[in-house]
């Protein structure tokens, strides 16, 4: 009766299995350690496996946050500059204008301070950036002011001129403008020359862009409208002073309609600085947002590498310790499996 | 007591050795033969004195066999689930590579968040229908994994039974030598290795119980009470089903027109490597398909356009997202079959084919005709009201059948990860039982082998005893010999 036994096809067996366990052991230890990840998380994780993805997925949406907001602030900062340089130039406008008054508003000096006015109006409003006209609300695809000099005459053009016809008479070009005096200036200024630039011949005559003014997603909860459109009234006013001095500041008209013109003009452009300050502080807090959402955005994000590489990353010391002990492991085996093959009665019989 | 009768034993005692060693070498000529167990001889004593060789014996553990049986069955129905699910695993990928439907549907959020600041831009535009087109592949590469797994599972059960079969039938022949051999007392001991050696191989395919009765006759039964071997072998059918749609079950594995249960009361797999076909093939890949589908069938939803008009009247169409022959958004929380295997991104945003990918921004992606299902009718290019709130549907909860195994409602993208998270679950079970089932064969094999196996070494010791006894017997033979010869000289 034999109390312990062992066959020989066991011995060979049980070595064979060991040094296969521990060299499937062996490779997963080496990717782990080179990797710095697990080799096969979903089977480390199960059911937790889900929060990997979750996790990897939510860092990926704030990344695109981010990258989106990084346009919106550009956006942002292209109509801040834009707006800027309009108020600089009012400014100058309404300086040249006063300081002009104290000498006398000689030959065309007006005029040409309202072509010039005009055409940088009309530049810094059809400012784009990316392709989309900035001005534009939702109509990003055409330039939202109408060019006034173009050649063929604008329908702003024309407006300007009908306007002046049914008031006075006759044309701005006529040699008998000479005779308005500075009360009908006066009247006109403050009366149905102001109806040209209300807000449905604006849009009809003037501005393409629309009234609708985009929300722009700049974190998960959070929107900042996108730039004003030309349809605030800031632009008509700064327009109507530029296209008065233009279209009507001629060196024909008598020196006291030029007078009056020339501070009623300076007063319209006073009042649309006023307001074009209170689109830049608009824009100003949208800008002042974006920063603040990004470090928000970019805390969020470093947690959820953590959770990630919680989950995913392996201990390289554990690694690297699991793999030193699993060589010594292998190799005791094969030395073992050498030494059991060797051990036979047949070599001392 | 005479000098004849000495002679007479002491040439039993030289056959019975002789006997004993062609044992010996039976046994370490099969010493590395997994199935072979220990054979022994013993000698008998003879009314007279004399020894004769006894029948031959072979060395059994039952307990242990009966352990190695089970632990194989449950080793190949483990087997069997995780292979599939690592295929599974495989298609989707490791999350570092942003493969996974979860995933993709991030980079489509993405994408369209991208295109929300710069709905003028077409390059954004672009990039959100390569990620709709790389989702909508990616669920019908999925899917078609699944009809796969579930195709192979079907011709594998195929194989296995008819490997059944034959091994059936092969039982069935040695069994019958083994009665025969009992009945009239031969040696049988090889016979009962080799029926051991195919019940071995039989409970990898299936669970099995066996019963042993008179004159070493075997009854052999399959989980659940089906007799597979009584007397004569059963015929085991099954008819493979070379196409499984989703939503199909293929047939069962039928005994004596009884079918074989895959799973237990409590829903865990059976035994055995065809119950493990089953299960994969009836019970994991349809539960994979299903949420596979509810992906796809919400994706369409979120995606659908609905009627813009001030008095809507039209019913809501599939937007970004459609598949073959669609005529409408399919019914909320119901699972559309296969859907996912038939998604597809709507030709009329794809530029190479013909598409306009303003429709993105615009809506009218079902029917680039109809202004009805317009939201930008004014045309501008800044217009991101449609954007954002495709964003805000991905983001919004929306409602899943409940027959797909997972909630009933969510976002799509928890949605997606739940589903990955279920099956990497299911698989680290499976791939834990399978380690342990696979370590606890390994010992049944080893234990077996220690209990009922050969070992050279107590060969060869049994041997040199043969050996001693062998020449002990020679030398008395010849002093026998001697004795005669002395006293044949003193009467001559």
């Amino acid at each position: 009766m034999k109390t312990t036994f062992v066959s020989t096809f066991s011995i060979g067996e049980a070595t064979r299995n060991s040094i296969a366990r521990a060299q499937t052991n062996l490779t997963r230890a080496q990717t782990e350690l080179s990797t710095g990840q697990l080799q096969d998380a979903g089977r480390e994780l199960g059911a937790t496996y889900g929060s990997l993805v979750g996790f990897r997925q939510e860092h990926a949406e704030l990344g695109a946050l981010r990258d989106s907001n990084s346009q919106v602030a550009a956006q942002l900062d292209v109509a801040q500059l834009s707006l800027q340089s309009l108020v600089d130039g009012a400014k100058d406008f309404v300086a040249q204008l006063v300081g002009a008054q104290q000498v006398g508003l000689e030959g065309n000096v007006l005029q040409q301070l309202g072509e010039a006015g005009l055409a940088t109006l009309t530049d810094r409003v059809n400012v784009q950036y990316n392709g989309a006209y900035v001005f534009a609300g939702t109509n990003t695809g055409a330039p939202p002011l109408v060019d006034y000099f173009q050649s063929g005459g604008s329908a702003a053009k024309s407006a300007m001129d009908s306007a002046f016809a049914a008031e006075f008479g006759f044309n701005s070009s006529d040699p008998r403008v000479a005779e308005i005096s500075g009360a009908e200036m006066s009247a006109y200024i403050g009366g149905s020359y102001s109806a040209v630039f209300d807000d449905a011949n604006w849009q009809a005559n003037w501005s393409s862009a629309s009234d609708t003014v985009p929300n722009l997603k700049i974190s998960s909860y959070e929107t900042v409208r996108a730039p004003a459109s030309a349809n605030e009234s800031a632009f008509s006013k700064l327009a109507s002073a530029y296209a008065a001095a233009a279209d009507f500041g001629t060196e024909n008209l008598g020196s006291a309609a030029r007078q009056v013109m020339a501070s009623s003009l300076a007063e319209l452009a006073s009042e649309a600085i006023d307001e074009l300050g209170a689109l830049q502080a608009g824009i100003g807090t949208s800008q002042e947002r974006i920063p603040l959402a990004n470090d928000r955005l970019g805390i969020q994000q470093s947690i959820l590498s953590n959770s990630v590489s919680e989950l995913n990353d392996v201990d390289p010391f554990e690694a690297s310790t699991r793999l030193t002990t699993l060589l010594t492991q292998v190799e005791t085996s094969y030395s073992v499996t050498a030494r059991i093959n060797q051990m036979s009665i047949l070599n001392y019989l | 007591m005479s000098l004849s009768l000495s002679f007479d034993i002491g040439r039993s005692s030289l056959s019975t050795s002789a006997d004993r060693t062609s044992v010996v070498t039976r046994n370490v000529a099969r010493a590395d033969d997994p199935d072979a167990t220990r054979k022994s001889v013993a000698a008998v004593t003879l009314y007279g004195g004399g020894v004769q060789a006894g029948g031959a014996q072979r060395a059994t553990d039952s307990v242990l066999f009966d352990g190695l049986l089970s632990s194989n069955s449950r080793l190949g129905a483990q087997a069997a689930v995780k292979a599939g699910l690592d295929q599974y695993s495989t298609a989707i990928g490791d999350a570092s590579q942003e493969r996974s439907p979860a995933a993709l549907l991030g980079k489509l959020q993405n994408s369209l968040q991208a295109l929300s600041v710069a709905p003028h831009d077409t390059a954004s535009a672009e990039a959100v229908v390569n990620a709709g087109l790389d989702l909508a592949n990616q669920l019908n590469v999925l899917s078609s994994t699944i009809s796969d797994i579930r195709q192979t599972a079907d011709a594998d059960i195929s194989r296995s039974v008819l490997s059944m079969n034959t091994l059936l039938a092969e039982f069935d022949e040695v069994n019958t030598s083994i009665v025969i051999g009992t009945h009239s007392g031969d040696d049988v001991t090889d016979q009962m290795d080799r029926r051991d050696a195919i019940l071995k191989e039989l409970s990898g395919e299936v669970e099995i119980r066996s019963i042993v009765r008179e004159n070493n006759d075997m009854v052999v039964f399959a989980s659940g009470g089906l007799t597979l071997f009584e007397r004569s072998p059963r015929s085991v059918g099954f008819e493979s089903t070379p196409i499984l749609p989703a939503g199909s079950t293929g047939s069962s594995m039928f005994v004596d027109g009884i079918a074989l249960d895959a799973a237990d009361a409590s829903g865990n797999v059976e035994g055995g490597r065809i119950a493990g076909l089953l299960y994969l093939r009836d019970t994991v890949a349809p539960a994979l398909q299903k949420q596979l589908d509810e992906v796809a069938r919400n994706l369409v939803q979120v995606f659908a356009e609905s009627d813009q008009s001030a008095v809507p009247t039209l019913a809501d169409q599939p937007g970004l997202f459609t598949f073959a022959g669609a005529t409408g958004v399919p019914p909320a929380n119901t699972i559309v079959d296969g859907l996912a295997s038939q998604i597809q991104v709507n030709p009329n945003v794809i530029p190479s084919q013909g598409g306009d990918l303003g429709l993105l921004r615009d809506g009218g992606i079902s029917d680039p005709l109809n202004a009805a299902y317009s939201y930008n009718l004014a045309g501008h290019t800044g217009f991101n009201g449609r954007i954002n709130e495709l964003i805000g549907g991905l983001n919004s909860a929306v409602g899943f059948d409940p027959a797909a195994g997972l909630g009933e409602t969510g976002d799509l993208v928890s949605y997606a990860a739940d589903s990955e998270a279920w099956l990497q679950e299911l698989r680290s079970n499976t791939t834990r039982v399978y380690e342990y089932e696979a370590v606890f064969s390994e010992r049944a094999v080893e234990a077996l082998s220690s209990a009922t196996g050969i070992n050279i070494d107590e060969e060869m010791i049994e041997l040199l005893d043969l050996e001693r006894s062998y020449q002990a017997s020679s030398r008395l033979l010849q002093v026998l010999d001697d004795m005669f010869n002395s006293l044949f000289a003193a009467t001559r």
